[in-house]
């Protein structure tokens, strides 16, 4: 093997120039492959971030039927054991107790509906970091008595911190709740729609208000490695009670999903149409390759060198083209792609404006995912592969007189 | 001339390099094209569809009603106003909107809205909403209501059922209207489906015992190239307390995808370009290392170099044009085909409606494009044959004429 090897790799060294230009063609197309996919694949990564911390967690414990109704009817009592079956699970970070309502908000003569949010204010800090979003005043405590509430509703309430509000809606099993609310602090979302409406108020209180004893809604979970979202799903599906019901993030918002893959569609188009025409230009180089070796050919067989071992040689040389290409797309591309997956490149002017109007920071992040670097390997892998056809079934035609004899080795 | 077939024939004397690399030119073209096709054909419609959905070109509000949306911030003396602004000839049509937040509820659910009150057969030359009903008719009678479909399948409501809606009038007072559902509407985004509804402004009067406050006036435009003109245009003649603002202000994130899509589409072909250099010069490079002989006899016998350096690239920007032609061509075609029977995703429907992008695309390649792919093809093909015909016309006569092939 070690001679074919270096059989093969004589071969290429003998037109340098022309093996160079092959090899840096494929260097390209990783380079560029790698950084595309990479930008890809870090955006949406950011993207559901920044969507499940917000709100929904990457896996929400509600009742059956709660995502649909939003009622209270499909409220759960969180028993010490139910917390513990959650919490004794690798891989979870954050359990974020809530009661999710809607329900009338007034102020002297404005009233607004909005929902209205139970909180442990420690959790919910911690996954959607509320804490930051606090303009004026202070942020809620286990003991606190009274609510935040969103800049642009209390704008249009006309109130600030230290003012009353009153909260009008239903309870549990249709019970009237209503109760009177001190401001403790004004909430800044960037997003209009989530500025426009919101109201916290401690677990307890919310629990007293709408009578739920001790009963909540959902249980947003964050997780620290995506990737395993489904195998932690199983996992607390097995365990917790057949009433109960584990809702992944990509269930909760197919919007994002489905974005996602026309996206990754529409990139891995791209990069298919530059790999088949960097294909075709290594293809070339190996049709050229071989077809200025037809004496060689010829002599190689007349002297008695089985047909196979020349297969072998040909298809060394076309995944050598190919991979030297690869290899060194992948040594330069690494550290720079390493580079931007710690120094995430801000965004800056207008565009940075859409970006936080969407609730995300104005960044471009990398993504340094193994499987980015695996498939561009193997498509280059199967580069070399596809080119090293032509020359084995040149060689399997080829007719040693004729090709010793200059007459091209067909007839 | 001479020259040129001298390349021509140059051209066809290793058939299999050249149909190889005209070959990797068509397919990389026509694909490359097909894409462009499909990423403006997307973009343009994402675009025309959201200006023609809910911005129209041109709108007017107080300048505070911007900031707070609240009920009592509508525009005064609107008869003036439209006198004023009749004497621009670029304006089409125009329409009032009367915008009220509030809740619409179904005996299951209450979820909020926006309120538009409209003139039924003002809007209807305005925006779309009239040609988007899928379901029942557009608003027809006394208290009637069209919402989004989606927004009914949220409230479980259908077509001819009552619908409340509540919100707070001028004094206060929250107003409780039942409307009978005429129709159900859906566009090509989910969000605007689910948090509008529109009823007639004159239902609205009569809930408010005057007449309805207006918040916003559409205006369409006949010459789209025109807008920020008109639009500067009505500004100067309006007082200072409202704002003129067109959809790139209203939908910032509209506009740069507009101003992008043309900016990434070349950068895409000339990326395809670029990945085709490299096999445009091996072949070239090739080429003129088969002919060092040749190319010695020629200088012998008295080419001067500066005609050998022309007919290498010569051979490289005709090698490159019959790919490209071809390229361009069935790139036409193919986008062409498409564009007359349209591309259905409806598997992909939710993704898109969540950028409001339609399920149904039709590709579409600017005449500009084929323009500048032609440019960018001569210009790559140049660049190829540089090195090789640099190396050509270094050669030594004497020395060429030696060389053993």
């Amino acid at each position: 093997m070690k001679y074919y090897i270096s059989f093969a790799w004589r071969n290429i060294w003998r037109n340098k120039k022309r093996s160079i230009l092959a090899t840096s063609s494929i260097f390209f197309a990783v380079f560029l492959a790698l950084i595309m996919r990479s930008l890809q694949f870090g955006q949406y990564d950011y993207m559901v971030n920044s969507t499940v911390s917000m709100y929904t967690g990457y896996l929400q414990l509600q009742t059956k039927g709660f995502w649909d109704n939003h009622s209270f009817d499909e409220s759960f009592e969180l028993t010490d054991t139910l917390y513990r079956k959650i919490k004794n699970n690798a891989g979870i970070t954050t359990i974020n107790p809530r009661i999710e309502t809607a329900a009338l908000i007034s102020h002297a003569t404005e009233t607004r509906i909005s929902p209205v949010i139970g909180i442990d204010p420690y959790s919910e800090d911690k996954m959607t970091g509320l804490k930051k979003r606090l303009s004026k005043g202070n942020y809620l405590t286990e003991e606190s008595k009274g609510i935040l509430i969103a800049e642009g509703l209390a704008d249009r309430l006309n109130v600030d911190v230290g003012d009353s509000i009153v909260i009008f809606g239903q309870g549990y099993q249709g019970v009237i709740a209503a109760q009177v609310f001190q401001i403790e602090g004004i909430i800044k979302y960037p997003i209009p729609k989530m500025n426009n409406a919101f109201v916290y108020m401690t677990i307890k209180n919310a629990q007293e208000l709408f009578n739920l004893s001790n009963r909540i809604t959902s249980i947003p979970i964050m997780i620290n490695n995506p990737s395993k979202l489904y195998e932690l799903r199983n996992e607390l599906s097995s365990k917790i009670d057949t009433n109960l019901v584990i809702m992944t993030w990509e269930e909760m918002s197919p919007e994002i999903v489905q974005a996602i893959a026309v996206d990754n569609a529409s990139g891995f188009i791209m990069l298919l149409i530059l790999y088949i025409v960097i294909g075709f230009g290594v293809f070339g180089t190996i049709v050229m390759m071989t077809l200025e070796r037809t004496r060689e050919f010829g002599l190689l067989i007349a002297f008695g060198m089985e047909r196979d071992k020349i297969y072998l040689v040909t298809t060394i040389e076309s995944i050598m083209i190919s991979f030297f290409g690869a290899l060194l797309g992948l040594i330069i591309t690494f550290p720079i792609l390493l580079y931007f997956y710690y120094h995430p490149i801000p965004v800056k002017g207008e565009l940075a404006d859409i970006y936080l109007s969407y609730g995300m920071e104005p960044i471009i992040p990398f993504s340094i995912d193994p499987s980015i670097f695996i498939s561009q390997m193997l498509i280059v892998f199967i580069i070399g592969l596809l080119t090293s056809i032509y020359p084995i079934s040149f060689i399997r035609k080829i007719k040693p007189v004729s090709a010793l004899q200059g007459r091209g080795g067909m007839k | 001339m001479i020259m040129f077939s001298l390349a021509w024939k140059n051209i066809w004397r290793n058939k299999r390099r050249s149909i190889i690399i005209i070959f990797a030119t068509t397919i990389g073209l026509s694909c490359g094209l097909f894409s462009v096709g499909l990423m403006t054909g997307m973009y343009d419609s994402l675009i025309d569809y959201a200006i023609n959905r809910e911005y129209a070109h041109i709108q007017i509000h107080t300048k505070d009603f911007k900031r707070d949306e609240l009920f009592n911030q509508s525009i005064n003396d609107i008869n003036n106003i439209i006198k004023k602004i009749s004497s621009i000839s670029n304006i089409q049509n125009y329409s009032f909107h009367t915008i009220i937040e509030g809740l619409a509820s179904s005996s299951t659910n209450s979820l909020g809205v926006k309120i538009i009150g409209i003139n039924p057969l003002q809007e209807r030359n305005v925006t779309g909403i009239s040609k988007s009903i899928v379901e029942g008719n557009y608003l027809d009678k006394k208290n009637t209501v069209i919402i989004g479909k989606k927004l009914a399948e949220k409230l479980k409501l259908k077509i001819n059922s009552k619908i409340v809606l509540s919100f707070t009038g001028a004094d206060g007072n929250i107003i409780y209207a039942a409307f009978r559902i005429s129709g159900l509407f859906n566009t090509e985004a989910t969000n605007f489906d689910i948090s509008n509804v529109f009823v007639n402004n004159e239902d609205i009067s009569n809930l408010l015992n005057t007449t309805s406050p207006i918040h916003e006036i559409l205006i369409k435009i006949n010459n789209t190239d025109e807008i920020d003109k008109t639009k500067n245009e009505i500004q100067k003649i309006l007082p200072d307390n409202l704002l003129v603002e067109s959809w790139k202000e209203l939908a910032p994130d509209l506009k740069i995808t507009a101003e992008s899509t043309d900016l990434i589409n070349t950068i895409f072909l000339g990326l395809i370009l670029f990945a085709l250099l490299f096999g445009l010069v091996n072949t070239l490079l090739m080429s003129v290392l088969d002919r060092i002989k040749d190319f010695g006899v020629l200088l012998a016998i008295g080419l001067s170099r500066s005609r050998l350096f022309l007919m290498i690239i010569l051979e490289s920007v005709s090698l490159s044009f019959i790919g490209g032609f071809f390229g361009i061509i069935i790139g036409y075609i193919v986008t062409q085909y498409f564009n007359s029977r349209g591309i259905n995703l409806h598997s992909f429907s939710e993704g898109l409606s969540s950028y409001g992008i339609p399920s149904v695309l039709y590709p579409n390649i600017r005449i500009a494009t084929y323009f500048i792919l032609t440019i960018m093809i001569i210009f790559t093909s140049i660049i190829a044959a540089l090195y090789p015909a640099l190396k050509a016309i270094r050669l030594k006569p004497v020395d060429a004429i030696r060389t053993i092939a």
